[in-house]
């Protein structure tokens, strides 16, 4: 029967395990520098787009904290929390989900046209968002 | 060919922004362009440039039919479909909305 002998195969499953380390702590950190920058492209292009009536929905839009399991990990930037009104157009006294304004803002109605705040700053800061989640991988693993 | 020419080749109305006519139809498009951006750049000069659009597809009724007609026409244009978003429903007017975004790339 065949036999192989290897040398400084040590080293390499030290140096995978040496790197897995560094990416699980630097995976969350990319993710929040990441958000951070979109969440401030969201509320710079919400406001060019005028949806800034009271300054509650812009305020809104925040990043989550980061969620997940040990092999995925993700974090959401969406308007969160509720408008201190309801729909008075329609009678109602509802407090409404910023949530519903967004969406409502994204996508327009048959009525109302879109304000795509949300598709034209993730195309807009998409470089940017890379740029930050790389700065914070080169600092966290010495690459 | 201009976006609403393209979308128009599909058998149904299309505004920019907001449908304004009087009778409005039971299904149609609006459209809205989200950016512009140089695609290319060679001696200083912007020489392809990139557009993205915001498509709705408003449709009373069962749209996948008109959906798929829709990509096709926009597939044989030349436009790139990036997402076809979550479709919603407007109890009020009986409209299924469909946000479809779009790339164009135009050469200079």
């Amino acid at each position: 029967m065949g036999e192989f002998n290897t040398v400084g195969l040590e080293d390499i499953i030290e140096a995978f395990s040496k790197r897995e380390a560094a990416t699980v702590e630097a995976v969350p950190k990319m993710l929040k520098a990441g958000a951070d920058v979109l969440v401030e492209a969201q509320k710079a292009e919400a406001m060019a787009m005028g949806l800034n009536e009271t300054g509650g929905f812009i305020n809104s839009i925040k990043a989550t904290d980061v969620k997940g399991s040990d092999t995925e990990k993700y974090v959401e930037i969406y308007p969160q929390g509720r408008a201190g009104h309801g729909n008075d157009r329609k009678g109602d006294k509802s407090k409404v989900r910023y949530a519903t304004i967004g969406f409502v803002a994204e996508y327009g109605t048959s009525k109302q046209q879109a304000r795509p705040y949300m598709t034209t700053a993730n195309e807009k800061a998409h470089e940017k968002v890379v740029e930050a989640q790389r700065n914070i991988w080169e600092s966290e693993t010495g690459k | 060919m201009s976006i609403k020419e393209i979308l128009e080749s599909a058998g149904l109305p299309a505004q920019r922004g907001v449908y304004t006519g009087r009778d409005k139809p039971d299904a149609y498009y609006t459209f809205l362009r989200l950016l512009g951006t140089p695609a290319l750049n060679a001696d200083d000069e912007e020489k392809d440039s990139r557009e993205m659009y915001r498509v709705t597809l408003f449709h009373k009724g069962d749209f996948e039919a008109q959906l798929d007609k829709t990509k096709e026409i926009l597939k044989a244009a030349g436009v790139y479909i990036n997402s076809i978003d979550a479709e919603s429903y407007e109890v009020e007017t009986g409209y299924w909305l469909v946000p479809i975004t779009i790339e164009i790339l135009k050469e200079e």
